[in-house]
């Protein structure tokens, strides 16, 4: 899996993503393979980040939430 | 009913962060209907989850996590025959290996079919081999766990939270279907919160000794395992039958811990007997010698009576039996004893002989050691000769059987200091900066950790990570670190321990129950506490020390010491004028302070006198009032009519923990047992709400006899000021006898007794200063001698007819008491006869000969002790042995003992440094070298002080000012002085404490850490007390001798220099 880290908007932004758009390209979400939450470095910034392994149309995605913000962490080609 | 089957509290050591009691309250909070407790190897949280559990009404279940064949399984009791089941696993585990419990699978078979089975989280092999997609071999291990199990087997689900965890449970799910394992939902938890998250994380860096930012598999990647709300657990977790089985293996554990019912063990009775029958005969067996002539004898047959009542009502018969078997048994192997704490209230105890003195002489409230209400077993506390302790428990042990013995555990937890370093080092702060910062902290303090904030920041300014740090010590201090022993508390058990308790070893192989003193009484088991006091082995020590350098025998009757008189006038003027220094509990500079002060005259002076220098008492501001009431200085005040017969012998003052009791249940109107939890709260002091609770029940009950609602309040007030540690009478009383038997030993037999006390030590000075003592007591001190000198000190008749303590072989620096056997076996052959003789014969290593050699000893066999380092230097070269460090790669040319030079006698200074490195102690006081030069500058010796008539009541400039030397032999300062420090010097004349108050000890800070000084001081005295308040502080350099015995010497120069 490439490491990407950009920021991508996810819809709906809260429960099962449907679509996901990266670099101005939509793609749709056809299955959430895996899910798992990190709260690493507590001592520094106590934030946990939920990932989710999705499935779209054209890779799988390893993408996570900080709070409201979606950042796209890996893609699978 | 959902609850978590498999969880840690922080019992399991750093591998688990919360208490059981929080886990309860979150529990119940999360809406489950269950808990239960599953720690790493033990069961040690178990009393406390079932009271939380309790309070929480949640049903309690027990088990534990344990190592089979090398992964883990989650064992979980459901019957009592279950636990019983499991405590014997737990209890072999512990057994086959210490540090690493484990079993193998075999074990599995020996469980009680009440013991269900989990096939645990990540840690256990199910989970694992399901996660590295080992399908056969998950079958297999899941195959052969069925074949073992003798009850319900059960594949545990867990949700962590990780990456491809989800795809393990469907594994782990479809295995256990192909199976026909039923799967069931564990929750493995290992902190309450989610928030604790970083609370495990850190126990967990400071277990595997990382720190937070080295990576490590064991540590946790999110707060996952916390106790969650079984909604949330669905939707991770998509089987249903696992929630169910939950909800039916929670129904069937019915497992309880506590007991309302105590077990005390059997005595050893004749067929039919019956235990309070043979009681009671063997108390009127012993009536007579006690009571038969005393005026006392129907109150103490009435109090018999009683007492036999309450005993019998709670079946404690037997127990009182055992003990007074145990008793028997020491003075059968003449192992002296004596009973201590509140069982001395007792006149049962004492007519058994389990205590030494009488209930009814000494007004002894009975009721503070047992009553009709008491809850729990009581205390029956014994002092054994410390030497021989261990003989009394290997035969306890060997009595009453190994599997129904085993020693009380003490929960060692995370104290201030500890927690602070350990959690700095696991933020990765450096070793020194940690160490730093936890000395910038008290060791143990009641204050929270933020107090010291500041104090932390000036060693590691304003870091970011300094809040985080003390988030962590919050949590860690208080904590569980590891399993200790009890001093002395032995458990007694009339069944198998291991049905209750699994039994561990300790490091110094001892058996051990899994829970602490507190636990056990709730648990319904007898506790027999075994304690080892010095001072008896001394009083032995001293006993035989007469015997043998004397022939006289003193009383080893059956209640020894007994006809010593209780009211010798000699022994009370020694103790007005402080001559106590080596006499048990009152050899303090306080307690001679105090001992002028209240001028004891008779026993019962004496009793108060132990309790009076109590936190209790002293800080409840006591002492002074009864001191002046004592001495006829101020009037006897009562609070109010009512108290006067409760409060009548200690002159209106309340100094026992009784006199609580009996104010609360005479005054207030509580039943013995309330009045006892108001005692208990009153003494600790902690619980803010319960006390208040307590104010209005003591207020209304006071009322209802008659009080005023205003004297009632002033009485409580009074009352709830006796707070921290305070004595009850009877053991202040059992202590007075020690003190009153080692004063009168000390009296009347000086060498016996200070021979005894340097052997066993029981005080807190330097063998120096009681060297100093032995002279002072007109007792000589023969230097040890490789001719006369065994392993003990010993009392020897100079050729004067007086008698001598002869130091022993072990007295000097690195003469072991293996070396010292070595040399006494091979004298016993036929005397040294040289040097090399001794050397040859006793393989003794070189280190040793050369501290035998410096200390004088071998004298006797060379011209003098340099001479006798020289001959050891030429013999160890000669025979090629020993002092491996000065060996060369070539030998050194052999050289004959006729070669040997006439060497110089050593100087005065050489001789006192080589007398304190290796004995110790100096053959003349270091001061006596100085001695002209000062009194060339007007310091005077510290008897002048003593000589001088000062005022009792003259205050500031009007006291007297003198100016004397000395080493610095105490430094103390006690919580209880505020700031105040006070030093105790010693010259050849005896020795004074100094005071130096805050601001004294602030400006003398450095040269109050010396080891001699010049000080300038006023003069305080209490009749014959003398103690100095400190003014100036000089340094007196190359003096030898000091704190702790070690050397201020910084060269050879034969005068003092003061410096400016």
């Amino acid at each position: 899996m490439r490491l990407i880290h950009e920021p991508i908007d996810v819809s709906p932004p809260n429960g099962i993503p449907q679509s996901l758009l990266w670099r101005h390209t939509s793609h749709q979400v056809i299955d959430v393979l895996d899910s798992w939450s990190s709260r690493r470095q507590w001592w520094t910034r106590d934030e946990t980040r939920r990932y989710l392994l999705v499935r779209t149309n054209a890779a799988v995605m390893e993408i996570y939430s900080i709070g409201p913000r979606w950042i796209l962490s890996r893609i699978a080609d | 009913m959902f609850g978590s089957l498999h969880t840690r509290s922080y019992y399991s050591f750093l591998q688990g962060a919360s208490a059981p009691a929080t886990l309860a309250q979150r529990a119940a909070a999360c809406s489950h209907g269950a808990l239960a407790l599953t720690d790493l190897h033990g069961t040690y949280g178990a009393v406390e989850l079932e009271r939380a559990c309790l309070l929480h009404n949640l049903r309690p279940i027990i088990g534990a996590e344990v190592c089979i064949d090398g992964a883990h399984l989650v064992l979980v009791a459901t019957k009592q025959e279950g636990y019983a089941s499991l405590c014997r696993l737990l209890t072999a585990m512990h057994g086959a290996n210490r540090l690493n419990p484990h079993a193998d699978l075999v074990a599995l078979t020996t469980l009680d079919p009440s013991v269900a089975i989990l096939t645990a989280g990540r840690e256990g092999r199910a989970s694992m081999l399901a996660e590295e997609r080992r399908n056969a071999d998950l079958h297999l291990w899941l195959d052969t766990l069925r074949s073992h199990a003798t009850g319900q087997l059960f594949v545990e689900l867990n949700d962590y939270d990780r990456p491809g965890w989800r795809a393990t449970i469907e594994r782990l799910h479809d295995a256990a279907t192909q199976l026909s394992i039923p799967t069931i939902v564990g929750c493995d938890v290992r902190h309450a919160i989610a928030d604790d998250y970083a609370i495990y994380d850190a126990m967990t860096c400071i277990r595997l000794g990382i720190n937070v930012f080295d990576h490590h598999d064991e540590r946790p990647v999110n707060d996952a395992r916390c106790l969650r709300r079984l909604d949330e657990l669905q939707r991770r977790i998509p089987y249903q039958d696992a929630f169910q089985n939950v909800a039916t293996l929670a129904a069937q554990c019915c497992v309880t811990v506590l007991s309302a019912e105590v077990e005390p063990p059997k005595a050893k009775l004749a067929p039919n007997d019956n235990p309070a029958e043979r009681l009671q005969t063997l108390c009127h067996d012993a009536f007579p010698g006690k009571y038969g002539a005393t005026t006392i004898k129907e109150t103490a047959q009435q109090q018999l009576k009683h007492e036999l009542d309450v005993i019998s009502d709670l079946g404690l018969a037997d127990f009182f039996l055992v003990v007074h078997e145990v008793i028997l048994e020491a003075r059968r192997r003449r192992i002296r004893t004596s009973g201590r704490g509140s069982a001395a209230n007792s006149i049962v105890a004492y007519l058994l002989g389990i205590t030494g003195v009488c209930p009814i002489q000494h007004n002894l409230l009975f009721e503070r050691f047992l009553h009709k209400g008491r809850k729990g077993t009581p205390d029956i506390d014994v002092d054994f000769d410390s030497d021989r302790r261990a003989e009394m428990i290997a035969w306890m042990e060997q009595r009453f059987g190994h599997d129904h013995t085993a020693m009380t555990a003490t929960l060692i937890t995370y104290r201030l200091r500890m927690a602070v370093r350990d959690a700095a080092k696991a933020l990765g702060w450096p070793h020194d900066i940690s160490i730093r910062l936890s000395k910038s902290v008290p060791g143990y303090s009641n204050h929270p950790v933020r107090k010291y904030a500041q104090a932390m920041a000036e060693v590691v300014g304003q870091a970011p990570l300094l809040d985080t740090l003390l988030t962590l010590v919050e949590h860690i201090e208080g904590a569980p670190r590891h399993l200790g022993q009890h001093s002395g508390g032995m458990i007694l058990s009339q069944r198998p321990l291991w049905e209750r308790t699994p039994v561990q070893m300790s490091a110094n192989g001892v058996t051990v129950v899994q829970f602490d003193k507190d636990d056990v009484e709730a648990m319904g088991l007898v506790k027999f506490d075994v304690l080892g006091l010095r001072m008896l082995a001394c009083i032995s020590e001293t006993l035989e020390n007469v015997e043998l350098s004397t022939g006289e025998q003193i009383n080893l009757d059956d209640v020894p010491l007994d006809d010593v008189p209780l009211d010798d006038e000699n022994i009370y003027a020694m103790m007005r004028q402080g001559r106590t220094l080596g006499v048990f509990q009152i050899e303090s500079q306080g307690q001679m302070h105090l001992l002028a002060q209240h001028q004891p005259e008779c026993f019962a002076d004496l009793i108060t006198e132990v309790a009076l220098f109590r936190p209790g008492p002293l800080q409840g501001g006591m002492v002074h009032p009864y001191v002046r009431r004592r001495r006829g200085l101020e009037e006897v005040v009562h609070l109010h009519p009512h108290l006067e017969d409760l409060l009548g012998d200690t002159l209106g003052i309340i100094l026992f923990q009784e006199q609580v009791l009996e104010i609360a249940h005479r005054f207030a109107g509580m039943p013995l047992d309330e009045a006892d939890d108001f005692r208990v709260l009153v003494s600790k002091n902690r619980d803010r709400e319960a006390m208040e609770a307590m104010r209005e029940r003591f207020i209304n009950g006071a009322m209802a006899r008659g009080v005023t609602h205003a004297d009632a309040n002033v009485v409580y007030e009074k009352v709830s000021h006796f707070v921290g540690y305070g004595f009850c009478r009877s053991h202040a009383a059992a202590f007075a006898r020690i003190v009153y038997h080692s004063a009168w030993l000390k009296h009347y037999y000086p060498a016996a007794y200070l021979a005894a006390f340097m052997q066993h030590r029981p005080g807190f000075y330097n063998l120096m200063t009681l060297e100093e003592e032995a002279r002072r007591c007109g007792v000589q001190m023969l230097l040890p001698s490789i001719s006369t000198s065994g392993l003990r000190y010993r009392v020897e008749q100079t050729n004067e007819g007086r008698l001598a303590i002869r130091k022993p072989l072990t007295s000097v620096s690195h003469c072991s008491t293996d070396v010292a056997q070595s040399i006494v076996w091979a004298r016993a052959e036929r005397p040294f006869v040289s040097v090399e003789d001794l050397y040859v014969r006793s393989g003794a290593p070189y280190d040793a000969l050369q501290g035998l050699a410096l200390s004088g000893a071998l004298d006797e066999v060379s011209k003098n002790s340099r001479t006798a380092l020289w001959e050891l230097g030429v013999v160890a070269r000669r025979h090629h042995r020993g002092n491996e460090a000065q060996q060369t790669l070539f030998d050194l040319p052999l050289v004959d003992a006729e070669d040997i030079p006439q060497l110089p006698p050593m100087k005065a200074q050489e001789r006192l440094a080589y007398d304190y490195t290796s004995h110790g102690a100096a053959r003349v006081h270091p001061m006596t070298l100085y001695r002209r030069s000062l009194n060339d500058l007007e310091i005077r010796t510290i008897e002048t002080a003593f000589r001088l008539t000062v005022d009792e009541h003259a205050r500031g400039s009007a006291l007297p000012e003198i100016t004397v030397a000395g080493i610095v032999i105490l430094r103390q300062s006690p919580p209880t002085a505020h700031g105040v420090l006070f030093v105790t010097i010693e010259d050849e004349t005896g020795f004074v404490q100094c005071v130096a108050p805050p601001h004294i000890r602030d400006r003398f800070g450095t040269e109050l850490r010396q080891a001699a000084l010049v000080v300038r001081a006023r003069i305080h005295a209490k009749a014959h007390w003398r103690g100095l308040l400190l003014r100036d502080v000089r340094v007196l350099n190359n003096v030898i001798g000091g704190y702790a015995g070690h050397l201020a010497m910084s060269g050879g120069r034969d005068v003092f220099v003061v410096q400016p």
